[in-house]
């Protein structure tokens, strides 16, 4: 039998989609166990049983002083060097919306001397809607044995992704874009960019929410008698990699 | 308090200032440590006073104020036994460490405040000190009622005669008024602010607000369900203050038949409805104002047994008024929010309004008399109201426990309630939505402006294939009738011929 591997789920106070994100690990074959930001400060050790590390979204810390930057702060403070230790042990790590966010303000994303940003999207305000995004890293663990596109919602007001021209150029040659919206841009993000993976493949941040279409019955066109394209691939393959 | 400009500049301390983190952490607790506590009561008016003094009828508390966490220095005893500040819940617990460890996890603030006693009295003390001993019996049952003064409505229940229709409305030209409806702020496309909330959460929603072919079209109600469960719940609302300044009784029973129609359209079962009031109305001290209140209330009452639909809680805000530019004290109209919440047995079976194939059928189901007091074809018109707000149709909750069936039973391809702007409103929506055409020239009431745009109440339209049609007919007997068929054509079709296309419809409605 194969072995279920451990997802560690971190939340910070705000966080609001680590019920969704855990329904779509569980499915996906996965172990998840939340940890409040409040267990990772008592007993950081708690994160060096984990095979996969996900930061779920949602508002932490109410968004004060710029989405994901207390709770990279307080990430980075208490697990930030047990971080470091997972990613260089190839233990794959996910970042969705504002825990991308956090991810980028870690500095984890893109990693190396890279800086990117994630801005106020494109049209000035939040935005919920279904986007379709395609797979492109073959370096991105998570995405380079996708077979097909995603269709997720994105739930978001800053998720235009910006960076230099040269960084984004770099980034690119790096095979670091990892997904990237098809069929319309949401938020004005460079190069369409909907994620990205640092330097290794091993980390992935993206603004859309593959764990809100895990069952067919989530497609917006279920009533219609259209499903598919789910995201529980993306899960899928962040499992079998920790697996194998 | 009455408002005005300066209301917000004057007195923004006085006023409740939500949080929404605080709240968010505090239905995290709440949720995870369901097992920790016994009893449970937010503090909503007044505070403590209210929240305690319920929980301890009859069975009395001893409370000590100091502990609290204050957010402003210097408050009295009684301003913070009366406090309305947000976010706070009042829990009766009988070993208070596991809760107060999980608190301590979650970052929310918890404090011991005192005990249940078992003596009867309501006792509250600051550093030690007692500010208040009362017996909680005489709390309750002590005070004298108090009688206040309504002066009941009496509106226009006349029934309109066509001819009536015809000499107060004129000669209507059916494509204009469709377009002008559909232009009218409050049947225009809300897709702009739905988009601006996120309606995914939980990855529980089955029927979203937006649908249809494009995403663009509006739900009549909304399912959530958790993705791997098969039953669900389905929210539907219904307001109408036009119909509420006119007659507040019959707006009351308009809008819970409303709120109820839209939950039974997307696939709720009838005869599990919860009904919740939201009451936004002006000073009752007024007569009229208070004799408005007291006829939409005995309408709730009304509807509430027609369609044994409990309500199981809601909320009030009196003295909404502002000071007007002339001087004078105006009231909000009466305008009385319903949500319907209802149980859905099989999510997988919920219905959406838009088209959904070529060749099916359209039926209207329930019974459409001229009715226009307070409608939208008045407001394009420009005219004021003329006749009597719709009336309550008794013979509505047998049709939707019918409805249910034939959707429980796959036989509904596509459902829509039909409420501001009628049958033409309701069927641009359906078309718009699924973007697909609808021929109804075969219709001979499909050209008449008094059928199109009637607002009257208990009506729904459905599609069907050809196949299942006389099945369904066969279900609603007296109270069903052929509007026409889905086409692929880009028009609405009516009886004569008068066409319109769907490109025009959709843009109009799109951009008010």
């Amino acid at each position: 039998m194969t072995r279920s591997p451990i997802a560690a789920v971190l939340c910070a106070p705000g966080t609001n989609r680590d019920s969704d994100v855990s329904f779509a690990l569980r499915q996906a074959g996965a172990t998840p166990i939340t940890y409040l930001m409040s267990d990772l400060i008592t007993q950081p050790s708690c994160i060096d049983d984990a095979d996969i590390i996900v930061i779920a979204g949602g508002f932490s810390y109410a968004d004060a002083l710029g989405a994901g930057r207390l709770f990279a702060v307080e990430l980075e403070d208490s697990i930030g060097d047990r971080m470091a230790a997972a990613i260089a042990n190839r233990r794959p790590v996910i970042g969705i919306c504002n825990g991308f966010q956090t991810l980028v303000r870690m500095g984890i994303l893109p990693g190396a001397e890279h800086v990117v940003a994630l801005g106020h999207n494109q049209a000035g305000v939040f935005d919920c809607r279904w986007v379709e995004i395609e797979p492109v890293s073959q370096k991105c663990i998570w995405t380079r044995n996708l077979t097909e596109n995603i269709k997720c919602p994105i739930a978001h007001g800053e998720g235009r992704l910006t960076a230099e021209d040269s960084t984004w150029a770099s980034l690119i040659e790096a095979d670091q874009l990892a997904l990237r919206y098809v069929d319309g841009n949401p938020n004005g993000s460079i190069g369409d960019a909907a994620g990205i993976c640092d330097a290794s493949g091993v980390v992935l941040g993206l603004m859309p929410h593959p764990e809100n279409h895990v069952v067919p019955r989530q497609h917006p066109q279920f009533h219609r008698g259209v499903t598919g394209n789910l995201g529980l691939s993306l899960f899928r393959e962040g499992v079998n990699f920790a697996i194998n | 308090m009455t408002m005005d400009a300066t209301t917000g500049d004057v007195a923004g301390a006085s006023v409740q200032i939500g949080d929404p983190i605080t709240e968010k952490l505090l239905i995290d607790v709440l949720g995870k440590g369901q097992h920790l506590f016994r009893s449970i009561t937010d503090c909503g008016a007044g505070g403590l006073s209210s929240a305690i003094g319920e929980m301890a009828e009859g069975i009395g508390a001893s409370v000590e104020l100091s502990g609290l966490p204050l957010k402003y220095p210097g408050l009295s005893s009684w301003e913070i036994w009366l406090s309305e500040a947000q976010e706070r819940m009042v829990v009766a617990v009988r070993d208070v460490q596991p809760l107060a460890d999980m608190c301590d996890a979650y970052g929310v603030e918890f404090t011991d405040i005192g005990e249940f006693t078992g003596d009867g009295q309501l006792v509250v003390r600051h550093h030690g000190e007692i500010i208040l001993n009362l017996d909680t019996d005489f709390l309750h049952n002590g005070r004298p009622q108090r009688h206040m003064k309504a002066k009941m409505p009496a509106p226009v229940r006349d029934h309109m005669s066509e001819e009536a229709f015809h000499s107060a409305f004129g000669e209507i030209d059916i494509v204009v008024a469709l377009k002008k409806l559909l232009q009218h702020p409050n049947i225009a496309s809300k897709e702009a602010v739905i988009h601006r909330y996120d309606h995914e959460i939980r990855g529980a929603t089955v029927v979203r607000p937006l649908v249809g072919a494009r995403s663009d079209g509006h739900a009549d109600g909304v399912v959530v369900a958790e993705p791997i469960d098969t039953h669900g719940l389905a929210i539907g609302i219904g307001v109408n203050p036009w119909f509420g300044e006119v007659d507040p009784e019959r707006m009351a029973l308009a809008v819970v038949d409303e709120a109820i129609r839209n939950v039974v359209a997307v696939g709720a079962d009838p005869a599990k409805i919860a009904l919740l009031d939201n009451f936004s109305w002006g000073d009752p001290r007024r007569e009229t104002t208070l004799g408005h209140l007291v006829a939409a209330v005995a309408g709730c009452c009304t509807a509430s047994r027609a369609f044994s639909a409990p309500f199981v809680s809601g909320k009030d805000s009196l003295n909404n008024e502002y000071l007007g530019s002339d001087g004078e004290r105006h009231s909000v109209p009466p305008t009385l929010v319903i949500t319907a919440v209802a149980h859905v047995p099989d999510v997988s079976k919920t219905v959406t309004p838009d088209l959904k194939n070529e060749n099916n059928v359209l039926l209207v189901l329930g019974h459409t008399a001229c009715e226009f007091g307070a409608s939208h074809l008045e407001k394009i018109m420009e005219l004021s109201s003329r006749g009597a707000v719709p009336a309550f149709d008794s013979t509505a909750p047998i049709r939707y426990r019918a409805l249910h069936e034939a959707i429980q039973s796959g036989l509904i391809a596509s459902c829509h309630d039909i409420s501001e702007g009628g049958i033409a409103v309701a069927v641009a929506e359906m078309a718009i939505g699924g973007c697909l055409g609808v021929d109804m020239s075969a219709c001979r009431t499909a050209g008449d402006a008094s059928w199109l745009f009637s607002e009257s109440n208990g009506r729904f339209i459905v599609e069907v294939t050809p196949e299942n049609m006389s099945e369904v007919m066969s279900r609603f007997p007296d109270a069903c009738s052929q509007l026409g068929s889905v086409t692929r054509r880009d028009a609405l079709t009516f009886t004569g011929n008068d066409e319109v296309s769907l490109t025009e419809l959709r843009h109009v409605w799109m951009t008010q």
